[in-house]
């Protein structure tokens, strides 16, 4: 990892992609004006919200306060990644069917954590659920049917 | 997911499993420390967690991150034993004992053996070699493991599907080994195999994929000790491990299975030495190979020992003991070569000694694998007051049975070479028989026994470049290198030899030593400073007593060289063509450089590397840092080896001006010659950039430079480095990096009103400021700090980040980036020497707590109890949330809080909240928080934390534009209160803040 090489070679939802940026440049503009990907978004740009997670191997991260450099050999998924608006990944259909949003500016982070943690508990309890989204800030009191969409993504994957 | 293929990255829980302080594998049993006592309720604690396993003494970790897994481990309560002592080295010890070490479960056939080697020939006693590092991971590798409904396991990792290892597996695993399977990925890996049984047993442990990863160790002990009987017949006989082909991972000598594992792993019984015909030749694979270079060792050393005990000559009786028409070939024509027998006594007090060693195994490389014998003539000279050695000649031959074999023949084909390696290209080292040299300078510059290794180097190709060598230097004049390759070869003189060559190194090596000095090394690699101590025991006569005083006489005249107000200037030079350097010297410039962070300073924000302007700010006034490229005009591209070397210690440019001090030459003085040489080869090999740097700006009267000679009077000593006899190597290692090359003293003692380092104990190292920050006492001299264990340095040294104490940010993180081009040992030494400095750090973590020193820091979130010391939890009071609960009735502590939850928590709060990518520092481990003033917290969250390279460091953004000072404020007191309750809190926090953000961001 060098904050001094141009080109970064990223692998994203699972395509090679190669981007000419300074290498502390955050991964979430990369993925936004470099790669068109804009299911991350831009909330705080400190971390605080969660808007802007992504998945890097497997793992929830906060993409506007990760170096792309930092990615290097690693795999990236975004919101694309995990289903398309005609086909949506389980967790992005038990969103919908849930209706769980009001403004949705946060609903990319809300969904790639539930994601992540599906992904490596797939039973999770209702505590382990909460303190999962903690963190993730939603604005407009949402916070009911987004645990209610959640919980319906873990029993469709059951 | 179907078995077969290879499970997705992000479908993989990931593991770590410990190594214990000291791992010793004595050719049968697991020999070294032992787990006491072991809790793991707080790491089950942390989040992400899923399983923590243990099996007798192996404890592994999975978690959903690499980083929760590591946090994991930092919260087990663990308590070693230490690992049983060895006699000391000339005693001999009994079969009896070495059996009784074992544990139970192996002890079995330790007696068993016991009982074969006494039948085999009576036990006068046995004798131990020990081959350091054996056990040493190089930290490369990964293997994921996975569990199938059935339980069978599978497991992904560059190695190689070997029946033992799955035997091993089996093993380990309580499995029938039809029930385990490896596919390998890749080129295999030397270390893959630990990782490989590993990932195994954690998967099935979980039932889930596991990725494993190596684990990052600072300065594991590690050792093959094996037992040699000598009886007093003419036969020798090698305890137990004479055929271990492959030593056992790790896991199985830590779970106890490796004694009872079949067939091939199993030690053969006893079998004479001598003569050899007969005796099955090990074979070679690279993964595990240290088990034949120990076998090697003790087989080889035995043999000159028992040679000399019957007053033979043991070269004579070496050759004759042979026995085999190749091998017997090789070993004649090498000592033909090698000629008379040399002039043991010089007239410059140096003793001389000749050693002879060959080894027989097989190349499972070659296509069709080969035996191949390989032999050492090594002719050593050792200085008895000094206790350097030098390799004086080395005669070196291997010989490929079966030469009909038109393969075989290109790999070895080569005339005798006569080559001398000081005007060896060393560019084509890798080619050329260098590589020998190589060898030997490995084994003798060991001063660190318990290295972690680069396999490449040890194949001799590529090898790194020997930045190890601090004390004591070889011998100046370089030695002769003699290759013999076998006769008669047809294909053209490139020879390229294969690893097994390098077997007899150690053996002849010691052997050369024990006919110079009479002294007998049992370990190998060699611990020089062990010589050395034992050559300052024998009688030595006096000598000369004039060379003290021309030596004073020299330093006197250096001494008035430096002060003189005004100094001469010195020519410049034509530019010099920097081809003349090999690559090896400006590699190791390179590293001295990174090491040195010359590019830090030398370099303007955006500009050219080292190319200069940077503005220094002092005390004083404003000093740009000159232009250190190679041009001509504006740079150093003039400046001969004097002039650079000049400036480096005397702190003098060439043009005769004084320097200032803000170039710390006051710690480059004590650079290596060999060290200026090579740096001065790196920056002289580096594009020129012209660029014109301003003079610096400075108040009167610290603009008249002639003054300086006064300020070097007060506070210049240009000693070069002295190495401390009395410690190890490692540790005078240590202490180079940190006060030449490194000058951490720079920042990291106190400074007087005149800008000079303060020094003496208590001063040294004992905490400074700089730009702002304030750079942490390193002696353990400050009050409110939790105590850092070695590995606590060697972690926050590597990966930038130390779980107990926090992250390195601000100034710290450029040197970080300079350390990551260090090898590990360079920065083991560091944490080693760092380490020591503490007041009574022998004792460790035991006196550390009879002095008070705080142990525990409490999560007030969860009560959860967080060792310091790795020793059991003391208990979980909560004390924090009582302190909290005190203070809360102030309104700024309730901000305080607040704005952590906000701003912070997501981050900064691993015990709640989402598992999350990178690295989640506690605060409450935080050096920051405990330190005297709250300056660098401020600066940290007014700046943040920018993208450092070659650490494991994510990033921190700066909150300077979302935080009003008294935000900043409130944050600061409320984490004070919160996670050092025993401490005061700060004073006028609030002004500090304002301060601070007035001052430039660097």
């Amino acid at each position: 990892m060098s904050s001094c090489e141009r080109v970064h070679e990223i692998q994203v939802n699972r395509q090679r992609r190669a981007v000419d940026v300074a290498g502390d440049v955050p991964l979430l503009l990369v993925l936004r004006n470099e790669l068109g990907l804009n299911g991350p978004r831009f909330g705080c740009g400190l971390g605080e919200c969660g808007a802007c997670t992504v998945l890097i191997d497997g793992v929830a991260g906060r993409s506007c306060v990760i170096p792309v450099a930092m990615v290097k050999g690693r795999e990236v998924t975004t919101l694309e990644g995990l289903g398309t608006a005609g086909a949506p990944g389980p967790v992005q259909q038990a969103f919908i069917d849930h209706q769980a949003a009001q403004c949705g500016y946060c609903l990319n982070g809300m969904i790639m954590t539930v994601h992540a943690l599906l992904q490596r508990n797939p039973c999770p309890t209702d505590a382990e659920l909460r303190r999962e989204l903690d963190h993730n800030l939603c604005r407009c009191g949402a916070h009911v049917e987004i645990l209610e969409a959640a919980r319906a993504a873990i029993r469709r994957l059951d | 997911m179907t078995p077969d293929s290879l499970p997705a990255i992000a479908a993989c829980l990931h593991g770590y499993v410990l190594r214990p302080p000291q791992l010793r594998w004595d050719g049968s049993c697991y020999d070294g420390a032992r787990l006491l006592h072991f809790d793991d309720s707080a790491a089950r604690a942390v989040v992400g967690v899923v399983e923590v396993v243990r099996r007798r003494d192996l404890v592994g970790v999975v978690a959903a991150t690499p980083n929760q897994a590591l946090l994991a481990i930092d919260r087990l309560a663990l308590v070693w034993s230490e690992a049983p002592a060895l006699p000391a080295p000339s005693v001999p010890v009994s079969i009896a004992g070495a059996g009784a070490r074992g544990d139970a479960d192996a002890r079995a056939d330790a007696a068993a053996d016991a009982q074969a080697v006494a039948e085999a020939g009576g036990h006068a006693g046995a004798q131990r070699y020990r081959w350091l590092g054996g056990l040493a991971s190089t930290g490369e590798g990964w293997a994921i493991g996975t569990c199938g409904e059935a339980g069978d396991l599978t497991v992904w990792a560059p190695c190689r599907a070997e029946p033992a290892l799955l035997r091993e597996i089996a093993a380990v695993c309580g499995l029938e080994p039809q029930r385990v399977r490896i596919v390998t990925v890749g080129e295999p890996l030397r270390d893959a195999i630990d990782l490989v049984v590993e990932a195994a047993l954690l998967a099935q442990a979980v039932r889930r994929p596991v990725r494993v990863w190596p684990m990052p160790a600072a300065a594991l002990q590690s050792e093959i000790v094996l037992s040699v009987l000598a009886p007093a017949a003419s036969e020798l006989t090698m305890h137990a491990t004479q055929h271990a082909r492959r030593r056992p991972s790790i896991a199985a000598l830590l779970t106890g299975v490796a004694a009872a594992v079949p067939a091939e792993l199993r030690p053969e019984p006893p079998m004479p030495m001598a003569p050899m015909p007969g005796e099955p030749a090990p074979v070679w694979r690279d993964a595990g190979s240290d088990p034949l270079h120990a076998h090697v060792f003790a087989r080889e050393s035995a043999l000159d020992e028992q040679a000399r005990q019957q007053g033979q000559d043991p070269i004579e009786q070496r050759l004759a003991a042979i026995g085999d028409a190749d091998g017997m070939g090789l070993a004649g024509r090498i000592r033909q070569q090698a000629g008379a027998v040399i002039e043991r006594r010089r007239a410059d007090g140096w003793l001389a000694g000749r050693g002879f060693a060959c080894a027989q195994a097989i190349d499972a490389e070659a296509q069709p694998p080969a035996t191949v014998w390989s032999a050492w003539l090594v002719d050593v000279a050792v200085d008895p007051r000094s206790g350097a050695v030098a390799i004086e000649r080395l005669t070196v031959g291997q010989s490929p049975r079966g030469r009909d074999s038109a393969a075989l023949g290109r790999r070895m084909a080569g005339d005798v070479m006569n080559v001398d390696v000081a005007n060896l290209d060393v560019a084509n080292l890798d080619e050329r028989p260098g590589w020998v040299r190589a060898v030997a300078d490995r084994l003798l510059s060991a001063g660190e026994p318990w290295r972690s290794r680069d396999r490449s180097a040890a194949n001799g190709a590529a090898s790194r470049p020997a930045a190890n060598v601090v004390a004591p230097s070889l011998h100046p004049e370089a030695a002769a290198v003699e290759l013999i390759a076998e006769e008669g070869a047809t294909a053209p003189p490139v020879a390229v030899w294969t690893p097994l060559a390098e077997l007899p190194a150690s053996a002849a090596i010691a052997n050369a030593i024990r006919d110079a000095t009479g002294i007998r090394l049992r370990s190998a690699p060699f611990d020089l400073d062990e010589l050395r101590q034992q050559l300052e025991q024998r009688p030595v006569e006096r000598h000369r007593r004039w060379p003290w005083i021309t030596a004073a006489a020299g330093a006197a005249a250096g001494l008035f060289a430096a002060i003189a107000p005004w100094q001469a200037a010195i020519a410049t030079r034509p530019l010099v063509d920097p081809s003349v350097y090999s690559a090896e010297a400006i590699e190791r410039g390179r590293l001295i450089a990174s090491a040195g962070d010359c590019a830090v300073c030398h370099t303007r924000e955006g500009g050219a590397t080292n190319a200069g302007g940077r503005p220094i700010e002092t005390p004083f006034g404003v000093i740009p840092a000159s232009n250190i490229t190679p041009d001509r005009d504006t740079g150093i591209g003039g400046w001969s080896l004097e002039a650079f070397e000049r400036a480096m210690r005397q702190g003098v440019s060439r043009d005769g001006r004084h320097l200032y001090p803000a170039f710390p030459y006051t710690s480059f003085a004590r650079i290596s010659d060999a060290d200026m040489q090579a740096l001065y080869a790196y920056l002289m090999s580096q594009p020129p950039v012209s660029n014109a740097v301003t003079q610096p700006s400075l108040r009167f009267p610290f603009n008249l430079r002639p003054l300086l000679a006064g300020w070097k009077l007060l506070y210049h000593d240009a000693a070069p480095f002295e190495a401390d006899p009395q410690r190890s190597a490692q540790w005078n290692r240590g202490a180079y990096l940190v006060d030449a090359v490194g000058h951490c003293s720079a920042c990291h003692s106190p400074r007087d009103a005149l800008g000079g380092e303060r020094k003496g104990p208590g001063r040294y190292l004992s905490g400074g400021m700089v730009d702002g920050w304030q750079a942490p006492a390193l002696d353990g001299s400050a009050g409110g700090a939790k105590p850092w264990s070695e590995e606590d340095f060697f972690r926050y040294l590597r990966t930038g980040h130390s779980p107990r104490h926090g992250v390195a940010a601000g100034p710290m993180a450029p040197v970080l980036e300079g350390l990551s081009a260090l090898p590990d040992q360079d920065i083991a030494a560091i944490a080693h020497y760092l380490h020591s400095l503490r007041p009574g750090s022998t004792a460790g973590a035991a006196a550390a707590a009879a002095a008070g020193m705080p142990q525990e820091s409490v999560n007030a979130s969860t009560g959860v109890s967080i060792n310091a010391a790795g020793a059991a939890p003391i208990g979980a009071a909560p004390i924090a949330n009582n302190a909290i609960e005190a203070a809360a009735d102030t309104a700024a502590m309730l901000r305080g809080e607040r704005l952590f939850t906000g701003a912070c928590a997501a981050c900064h709060e691993p015990e709640r909240g989402p598992a999350m990518f990178g690295i989640k520092p506690l605060m409450a481990n935080s050096t920051k928080l405990r330190s005297e003033s709250p300056d660098s917290l401020i600066r940290v969250i007014l700046d943040g934390v920018p993208l450092t390279a070659g650490t494991e460091l994510g990033v921190m953004p700066p909150f300077r534009y979302s935080f009003s000072d008294r935000q900043v404020a409130d944050l600061v007191r409320y984490l004070r209160a919160r996670h050092a309750p025993d401490l005061p809190p700060w004073p006028d926090t609030e002004a500090g803040v304002a301060a601070l953000r007035a001052m430039p961001v660097h």
